[in-house]
């Protein structure tokens, strides 16, 4: 511990975080949020009869628990994704590296110093805890491994706050980073997890659920307790996002190059469990998409003919995760090519990233793309090798649900761009918040469509998951309503007699790009309009100052 | 003390330092000049192991850099041109991190932070918060910080820029004092007379190179600087002068006014020794000699063209 934990580094870091108000404030808010949310899972029980007095104890403890596990997940690494950037900020960490300290000092003590500020805050909703603990029906077992998997959690979103950070030189372009990669997690095993199990139950949110129900978790043939599953996963986790970034701040650039093949290829691997899980889990069942795993069995034999089903699924709930973060990722990119070529840089400078979607993508926004490349290659490939006969059928609602999907990105964004281009608001992150607004309402307007044509699908479990990662519900719902349910849904069979749905909301994704793409070219005008006569106008009062010359000896 | 061989630092294309070669004797107070984008800091922090070199080796007390670059932290104190201070903590916080961190602690290192305090002028400041100290008084802190674990080399990179003339003034004292007690002071600036009275040793750089470095004597003579000699004259002999030192190499230029003559001569102790030989042998006796050296500010300049890198 010695070797990797520094004392000192970390009674600097628990002091810097600690002092004044800020954390007692925040604690106190915590603590109010958390009784209220108790207070408001316990009454729906209480209000009927103190009988069921154990019944909302029960709910209200794993209505905070559950809460906070998600409340983790998505809030910490962004809290602590400006760990190291402001080292970088406040220009202190050349003073920081000329000191003994090795790299594996810096992160690790930085990782704990935040994993107890993060503990410390969400150790006040303990006695919310043993509040619900006396209204009974919490045993006590579930409730102690509970905090362990907060822990673990905890431990997960510091350890991915802390790497963030260690990408990026400044807090603005880590934090986006470190949510998006939180959320990731958060949609991605609890999404996936609808259809693997395995994964389901690591995800903060899962392990919560299997916990409250006292329940294994299937791996595979074997039924494992769910604390240890989850904490083993966010321990190897934890481990190997502390090892990227003490890599990342040896400034040794053969070493960054092998980390991110080493990244790809666990990504990869994390789909194909994935993929793999999903089959298991789907292939024994024939409900798809069942919550939390819960109505998954443990063992038998997975029913060949549900493969390319399952795996269709998989790939589709990739794809909602992938259209789902775009607003998001869209947030982080605002740099618009044009800008960049006006200012001199030629085409074949642009990655193919920024020649297919216009913009310099971050490293987040590749690992996106990356993500949904992968499920459509995994996809594929099972159904080759499983699907056998049934692959014909199938093949096609996972190509046509993945159209429309690049479709969708492609549009953003093209909306980003526009938005680029404006020199309203004129900060930058009245700018984000602009597009995320912007996004935030074309997806509420598209979940509208998407609900209303999800209603009709035969699974009302299956429909009313989908249409909740929303904008192109419509389009992969209705390829799976096509290729795989079959549903009698009036509105839908008149439609799609003639064209295919994917095709549909392609065409309408296509044409908001296009739409987009001219309003962009308008402001992209008016943007060379506004350079030029600045060039000719009078240099601004700043410009006039005579450069600072007089040597201060 | 410190040894560089062939040291080359480059940021993609740009070369900053091109195979530096220098060695640094221990107890030297060695001085780096040069203009803005020389490459002074650029060198500091490959001695501080903060950049991977292109080429070559730094070694510090015979450690190589790169090699066990927590050794070689364990002997210097850095401080960076550019830095911040951590802007919650107390003075005193501060010090004691950093003390702690070279494994200092309880009474010794309570001592050392009053003593570091002391010789920077800040115990006033002891309990204050770092955010409310002046720019100087940061910069002030930072010196103290790099002294706080009595390494046996600093490397200060403009460590007086910043701060008031006082300031400049003691912070000059200091780094003297540090030569005295034995320590290896590698010092930048961008000017010149600061840096010449307080080293023992003197770098100039260009472009990424060392154009020239020795004691400040020495790179006077390799640059042929000069020097000027006010002679003064007895017996109303000072017309013949000029004819008596016709065709002397060493002499640029020779002026009579009076009874004194200005003469222009290179800076070489044989120069003079041979001129003054030539007046006695042609009978003229010298009332007095007053001898005004070359302007450092001139031998910087006539080093450095002022080019950026
Ligand atoms: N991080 C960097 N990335 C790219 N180029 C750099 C970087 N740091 C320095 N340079 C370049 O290296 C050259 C040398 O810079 P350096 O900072 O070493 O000079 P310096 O002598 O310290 O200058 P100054 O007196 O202005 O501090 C300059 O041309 C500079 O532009
Ligand atoms: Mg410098």
């Amino acid at each position: 511990m010695a070797q990797l934990v520094n004392k000192p580094l970390l009674k600097k870091e628990l002091r810097q975080a600690l002092r004044g108000h800020g954390a007692l404030i925040a604690q106190n808010v915590y603590l109010i949020a958390f009784f209220v949310i108790a207070v408001a899972a316990a009454s729906s029980h209480l209000i009927f009869s103190t009988a069921l007095a154990w019944r909302a104890g029960s709910a209200a403890f794993w209505a905070v628990m559950m809460t906070q596990a998600v409340l983790a997940i998505v809030v910490i690494p962004g809290a602590t994704a400006s760990v190291m950037t402001t080292e970088h900020e406040q220009k202190t960490y050349d003073t920081l590296a000329s000191t003994p300290l090795t790299s594996s000092h810096i992160i690790w003590s930085k990782m704990l110093g935040y994993f107890v500020i993060s503990g410390s805050i969400m150790v006040v909703s303990v006695p919310i805890g043993a509040a619900c603990f006396l209204l009974g029906g919490v045993p006590l077992a579930p409730a102690l491994l509970s905090l362990v998997v907060l822990c673990g959690a905890i431990a997960f979103a510091t350890a991915l706050g802390v790497y963030c950070s260690t990408l990026a030189k400044r807090t603005a372009a880590a934090v986006p980073k470190a949510v998006c990669a939180g959320l990731v997690v958060l949609l991605l095993f609890g999404m996936v997890g609808q259809g693997a199990p395995v994964l389901g139950a690591v995800s903060p949110l899962g392990a919560m659920n299997f916990l409250s129900r006292e329940q294994p978790v299937p791996v595979f043939n074997l039924a494992v307790p769910v604390w240890l599953a989850s904490l083993l996963f966010w321990a190897v986790a934890v481990l190997a996002l502390a090892e990227a970034g003490v890599q990342r701040i040896q400034h040794l650039p053969h070493q960054r190059l092998w980390g991110v093949r080493w990244r790809v290829l666990l990504l990869f691997a994390m789909l194909a469990f994935a993929a793999l899980g999903s089959v298991q889990a789907l292939g024994e069942t024939a409900t798809p998409g069942c919550a939390g795993g819960a109505c998954c069995g443990t063992g038998g034999d997975t029913d060949p003919e549900k493969v390319p089903q399952a795996l269709a699924i998989f790939a589709a709930i990739i794809g909602h995760v992938l259209v789902a973060l775009v607003p998001l990722f869209a947030a982080g990119l605002l740099t618009p090519l044009d800008k960049r070529r006006i200012a001199g840089e030629k085409t074949k400078d642009y990655s193919i990233w920024e020649r297919m979607f216009g913009l310099s993508l971050d490293a987040g926004a590749r690992y996106v793309m990356l993500l949904a490349l992968l499920t459509l290659v995994i996809a594929l490939l099972g159904m080759l090798l499983w699907g056998g006969e049934v692959f014909g059928d199938h093949w096609d609602a996972i190509v046509l649900g993945f159209v429309p999907i690049f479709a969708a990105v492609w549009a953003l964004s093209m909306g980003t761009r526009i938005i680029g281009f404006c020199a309203w608001p004129r900060s930058d992150f009245g700018r984000k918040l602009v597009c995320v607004l912007l996004f935030g309402a074309l997806i509420l307007v598209s979940v509208c469509p998407a609900y209303v044509l999800a209603r009709d699908v035969d699974e009302p479990t299956f429909a009313s998951e989908l249409s909740l990662t929303p904008v192109l519900a419509a389009g992969v719902v209705s390829a799976f309503h096509i290729s795989l349910f079959e549903a009698e849904s009036a509105a839908m069979k008149a439609l799609t007699e003639w064209v295919p749905m994917p095709v549909i909301t392609t065409v309408l994704y296509v044409a908001l790009g296009i739409l987009f793409l001219l309003a962009k070219r308008r402001m992209r005008q008016i943007w060379i309009r506004r350079q030029a006569a600045a060039q000719v106008s009078p240099p601004l009062p700043e410009d006039t100052h005579p450069a600072p010359s007089t040597p201060d000896a | 003390m410190i040894r560089i061989q062939g040291l080359t630092v480059k940021y993609d294309d740009l070369v900053a330092v091109r195979s530096v070669d220098l060695h640094v004797p221990a107890g030297t107070v060695f001085g780096l000049v040069g203009p803005n984008g020389a490459g002074k800091t650029s060198m500091m922090r490959a001695i501080a192991g903060l950049l991977v070199p292109a080429e070559g080796h730094c070694t510090v007390a015979g450690v190589d850099v790169q090699e066990d670059p927590v050794a070689v932290h364990r002997m210097i104190g850095y401080m960076p041109d550019f830095f911040g201070v951590y802007d919650h903590l107390l003075v005193w916080e501060y010090l004691e991190f950093f003390g702690e961190l070279y494994g200092m602690s309880g009474s010794s290192l309570r001592r050392r932070i009053e003593e570091v305090l002391e010789i920077t002028d800040l115990q006033i400041k002891t309990d204050s918060e770092i955010g409310g100290l002046s720019r100087g008084m940061k910069q002030r802190l930072c010196l103290a910080r790099a002294m706080v674990h009595e390494p046996q080399v600093l490397l200060l990179d403009e460590p007086a820029s910043g701060v008031d003339p006082r300031g400049r003034y003691e912070i000059r004292r200091l780094i003297d004092r540090l030569g005295e007690i034995g320590k290896t002071v590698l010092v930048s600036s961008h000017i010149l007379p600061e840096l010449s009275d307080i080293c023992d040793m003197i770098g100039i750089m260009e472009k990424g190179n060392l154009v020239a470095h020795g004691s400040m004597d020495d790179i006077a003579a390799e640059l042929g600087a000069y020097r000027i000699l006010t002679i003064h004259i007895l017996d109303s002999k000072a017309e013949t002068v000029p004819g008596v030192l016709a065709g002397f190499e060493h002499l640029h230029d020779i002026e009579v006014a009076g009874d004194t003559v200005h003469a222009t001569l290179t800076d070489d102790p044989e120069a003079l020794a041979e001129l003054l030989q030539r007046l006695i042998n042609a009978g003229i006796r010298i009332g007095g000699i007053q001898e005004q050296r070359a302007e450092l500010e001139d031998l910087f300049l006539q080093l450095t063209r002022g080019e950026l890198a």
